[in-house]
């Protein structure tokens, strides 16, 4: 097999042939000769980390800019974004992208409307599958979820299917992104029990409409979902049969102080104690008064009256639910939750070390606000070590955000299947399933693997080549012309806003220049730009 | 449960370094590892086989003379040796399962040892936590990466760059265990892993990638992309020529193996062993095993079904290998057993205590290792299951060093404090 060396330079010497070695150069963001970068013609002059612009307080924005932006507080951009989002400014997308409520948005629900089994609630779902009478019977827990599960398979698809929809199509990106941090941050495994019933819910009720709010509410909305409940077994969390501290550890150490937050074990059981009780209602059980099954209910007869302390606050005897609710204030009001969701946020959009600068801006802005996500997310994109060059296209793309960002970049219409899904399997991040109560991870060491690499490229190559399942592509309006040139020039700056270096655009001339159909070239092309190792990180 | 979420970033060039010192700190295994004072054993490939859903450890290998096991199982239970469709005996105490059959020669060669009573110190019934804290080997605390990827981590990888063919994963991804290292190749059946495409669009692909991936030289690290990132990839790509070149589809086995159909995956790894690629570990899923009804006894029902093709297929792998198979350790494990009590459907449910097989060249068999705690109400573990005697952790532990060659095993099996040495290796 040839070395990768000669390929270069058999490559160099057929651009040369082609009298096109100058304008590869040209092309590429960075010159073997140490030359600074071409500016392109439609970048303003400012660079990144220029002044703030003197009147808003805003800093002007370059074509490279403005995708850093869109790579990190998007799941990435569509074609021309980069240059609209360049003249527009920062601000008023932001203004848009923070915008409550939510503008209504017909295109995209037209688009989810075949997926919407997967999101409704979970009392229709079980009627929908197993009749209109099926709850009014009384069912053991065992026996409901024997009859359920047949039909988990492909409601779980529907549900990845819209999830994946919105991601596609939203316009209200920086929502998304949050719905998926939100997602593994107070992450559930759909396939435990009838967990599956309760996720499009969650989603849709809890983490979505939230995402960009207070993070108080969304602990609470959290803590009281049948989905959160049941996952980490606050459901059977009973002073009767002796408490759970299954959801009270988790909620300390992951949703609210972090694992150096400064807990001890008392308070741990101290947690668990408060919340004995909270459970979820039942098919089958008697009903009190006008109780609905599946939904939250706080059964005084389970919860410990007893006093309680945690962290120093003590809750005195006989708080009922509302020392709960207490707890979850108190808890998202700790400075330790501050810093806890400060450096997960800036390992989220930075990078994958937390910048100190960073994390400190976004645990201020936290404190001041009241917990204010909006407030929070502003602070970080405003932060220095967000714009500096070191932080920029470093960070390996998740599974998911490589298969948007794909999507994205070639504007794919998802079709009414929910087959879009398996690709996501394939590259290990299946939404909804990951069993471990720390969500899917964030780093490079956890997705950087010779499989995932592999499957990524292949993924890549269905994609463009139309092969990939579950979406629609119409390649020609993403990449119009058909030369080799013209596609690595046209390519390099619809895909990564000219960031491609030399040796990538080079591999994928020389490639080209083997392609004699036009249709062709056109697919490998594409195939190479989001194969490439600048298109996996962000 | 205890968190530790984040992995700190690893790249390549620590990974070498960290491998590198792992490999001269011979101080700390003295104490707790007498059986190896000799030195650290040579490296030999380790094949996982993980029976998801929790096998039935006591259908499995049958304590038969115990007779509380009939009185738990009157329609489940495997009846003792000598009578129709009864168990294999072994030792006078247990025997296998008749579908286990094909392994009692292994047994008797001193190729197949069992540990019974095998299991985890942490109490859950639930699969999925029950399958991670034994891929991460850290009962009760949560963590994302797995046990074997930190056994690789602690060696330096041999052939770095040049497509490594150390750990594979037989499945679309690769498993909690070999979470977290940049090396481990997962595709359902290696001969497809590579690009896929046409014929000659695949191979403009596979060299456009290979030119793309292929590490710049230093004076352009600085370039926007990560030098880790393109590591792996390149490493992917050689893999993939390798495999390839390996034309895994074509492979014919020795001593006329014959691999029954699910078990064609073991083929494949057999393929590999041969090749001399430098395969470390292998990692097969074989799952159904949640027999909560139509469990079956000796000739119908679900596990005599599962085991029938699964038998056959590892005394294929131990043929198919011939004198290979000398450095070769099959280790076949589950989340946990079932309850000893057979249920109202024919079936058993989660339990707790159950078995796992060490089929290889290096372990003295012949013999069921571990403390039989009798079925008897009292013995039972929380009235109902079958107590765990034996942590896995110490199977683990006498495999990272006996087939891994692995000295240091702080960092590998965090917080285990080793229990008595079970000896289950004889070189």
């Amino acid at each position: 097999m040839p070395n990768s060396r000669s390929i270069l330079i058999t490559a160099a010497a057929v651009l040369l042939a082609a009298g096109a070695a100058q304008a590869l150069a040209a092309l590429a963001c960075t010159p073997s000769g140490g030359a600074p970068p071409p500016t392109s013609p439609e970048a303003s002059p400012p660079v990144a980390g220029a002044d703030p612009h003197p009147q808003t307080g805003w800093r002007s924005l370059d074509v490279r800019d403005a995708r850093h932006v869109l790579d990190r507080f998007s799941f990435g951009p569509r074609s021309g974004e980069p240059e609209a989002l360049a003249s527009a400014g920062l601000e008023p997308w932001l203004s848009e992208q923070l915008a409550l409520p939510t503008p209504p948005d017909a295109a995209l629900e037209a688009a989810l409307e075949p997926h919407r089994e997967g999101t409704l609630p979970a009392v229709e779902l079980v009627q929908r599958w197993l009749g209109p009478d099926a709850l009014a019977v009384p069912l053991e827990r065992g026996e409901l979820e024997h009859a359920l599960r047949p039909h988990f398979r492909e409601h779980l698809a529907h549900l990845a299917g819209a999830e994946l929809g919105r991601h596609i199509l939203s316009h209200q990106q920086l929502r998304e992104v949050m719905v998926d941090f939100w997602s593994n941050h107070f992450n559930v495994y759909a396939p435990k029990g009838v967990i599956a019933l309760f996720v499009g819910d969650y989603v849709e009720q809890v983490l979505r409409p939230l995402a960009l709010g207070r993070f108080e509410d969304l602990l609470i909305a959290t803590a009281r979902h049948p989905a959160m409940l049941i996952y980490l077994d606050n459901a059977s969390n009973s002073s009767k049969a002796g408490a759970n501290e299954n959801y009270a550890r988790e909620l300390l150490e992951l949703h609210t102080l972090g694992v150096a937050g400064g807990y001890t074990q008392g308070d741990v059981a101290d947690v668990a104690r408060i919340l004995t009780g909270w459970s979820v209602t039942r098919p089958g059980q008697r009903r009190v008064g006008t109780e609905r099954p599946f939904e939250f209910v706080f059964r005084k007869g389970r919860h410990d009256p007893a006093a309680k302390q945690v962290l120093g606050l003590s809750f005195p005897p006989g708080g009922g639910e509302e020392e709960g609710l207490r707890l979850l204030r108190f808890l998202a009001a700790q400075p330790a939750t501050a810093r806890h969701l400060a450096t997960k946020l800036c390992a989220r959009f930075v990078a994958d070390a937390a910048p100190a600068s960073c994390v400190r801006a976004a645990e201020h802005a936290y404190l001041e606000s009241d917990g204010s996500l909006q407030a929070v997310l502003t602070a970080i994109l405003h932060e220095q070590s967000f714009w500096s060059e070191g932080v920029r296209a470093r960070k390996l793309k998740t599974p998911l955000e490589f298969v948007v960002s794909a999507l994205r970049a070639v504007d794919a219409h998802p079709d009414a299947t929910p087959r879009l899904t398996q690709a996501l399997r394939r590259l290990g991040e299946p939404l909804f399933e990951e069993s471990i109560p720390t969500g899917y991870p964030e780093s490079e060491a956890a997705w950087a693997s010779s499989g995932g690499f592999m499957n990524r490229m292949n993924f890549a190559t269905a994609l463009a080549s139309g092969r990939l399942e579950g979406v629609q592509i119409e390649l020609p309006r993403t990449l119009p012309e058909d030369d080799a040139l013209g596609l690595v020039a046209h390519g390099n700056r619809a895909f990564l806003s000219n960031g491609a270096s030399q040796q990538t655009l080079a591999a994928i001339a020389a490639g080209l220049q083997q392609q004699a159909r036009p249709e062709r070239r056109r697919t490998l092309a594409a195939a190479l730009f989001l194969g490439s190792p600048e298109f996996q990180s962000q | 449960m205890t968190a530790q979420p984040s992995l700190g970033p690893i790249s390549r060039r620590k990974l070498l370094l960290g491998g590198g010192m792992a490999c001269l700190s011979f101080s700390s295994w003295g104490a707790e590892a007498p059986a190896v004072l000799s030195g650290a054993a040579r490296p030999g490939p380790l094949v996982c086989l993980f029976l998801r859903g929790a096998a039935d450890g006591l259908s499995l290998v049958v304590p038969y003379a115990d007779s509380e096991y009939y009185t738990a199982r009157p329609k489940l239970a495997i009846a003792p040796p000598g009578r129709p469709g009864g168990a294999m005996d072994l030792d006078g105490r247990f025997g296998l399962h008749p579908r286990l059959g094909p392994l009692l020669p292994a047994y008797r060669a001193g190729e197949l040892a069992i540990v019974h009573a095998v299991g985890s110190p942490h109490a859950t019934r639930s699969h999925f936590e029950a399958q991670d804290y034994m891929q991460t080997a850290t009962p009760g605390v949560v963590r994302q990466d797995g046990w074997l990827s930190r056994c690789l981590s602690a060696q330096p990888d041999p052939a770095a760059g040049a497509g490594s063919l150390r750990a594979v994963a037989l499945g679309q991804e690769p498993p909690l265990a070999l979470r977290g290292h940049p090396g481990v190749l997962s595709a359902p059946r290696l001969q497809k892993f590579g690009l896929h495409a046409p014929g000659p669009l695949r191979d403009d692909l596979q060299a456009a990638f290979e030119q793309m991936y292929a590490p710049p030289p230093l004076t352009r690290a600085s370039s926007s992309t990560s030098r880790d990132s393109l590591a792996v990839g390149a490493g992917a790509l050689a893999a993939a020529r390798r495999l390839r070149d390996l034309d895994l589809a074509g492979y014919a086995p020795d001593h006329d193996a014959v691999y029954p159909k699910p078990t064609q995956a073991l083929s494949e790894v057999a393929a590999l062993i041969k090749a001399g690629v430098g395969l470390e570990l292998a990692w097969l899923d074989i799952g159904g095993w949640d027999t909560h009804q139509n469990q079956g006894g000796a000739d119908s029902g679900r596990l005599a079904k599962l085991l029938d093709p699964w038998a056959n297929g590892l005394a294929a792998f131990r043929a198919d290998l011939g004198e290979r198979f000398a450095d070769v350790l099959v280790l076949v494990m589950t989340e946990f057993g079932r309850t000893v009590r057979e249920n109202g459907s024919g079936g058993t449910d989660h339990g707790h205590g159950s078995v796992m097989f060490l089929f290889g060249g290096r372990v003295r068999g012949g013999s069921v290792y571990g403390r039989f705690p009798g079925l008897s109400p009292a013995a039972l573990w929380e009235e109902r299951d079958l107590a765990v005697t034996t942590d896995f952790r110490d199977v683990y532990s006498e495999v990272a060093r006996r087939q891994l060659g692995l000295t240091e095993l702080s960092s590998i099996l965090p917080g285990y404090a080793p229990g008595p040495a079970l000896g289950l290796f004889s070189t």
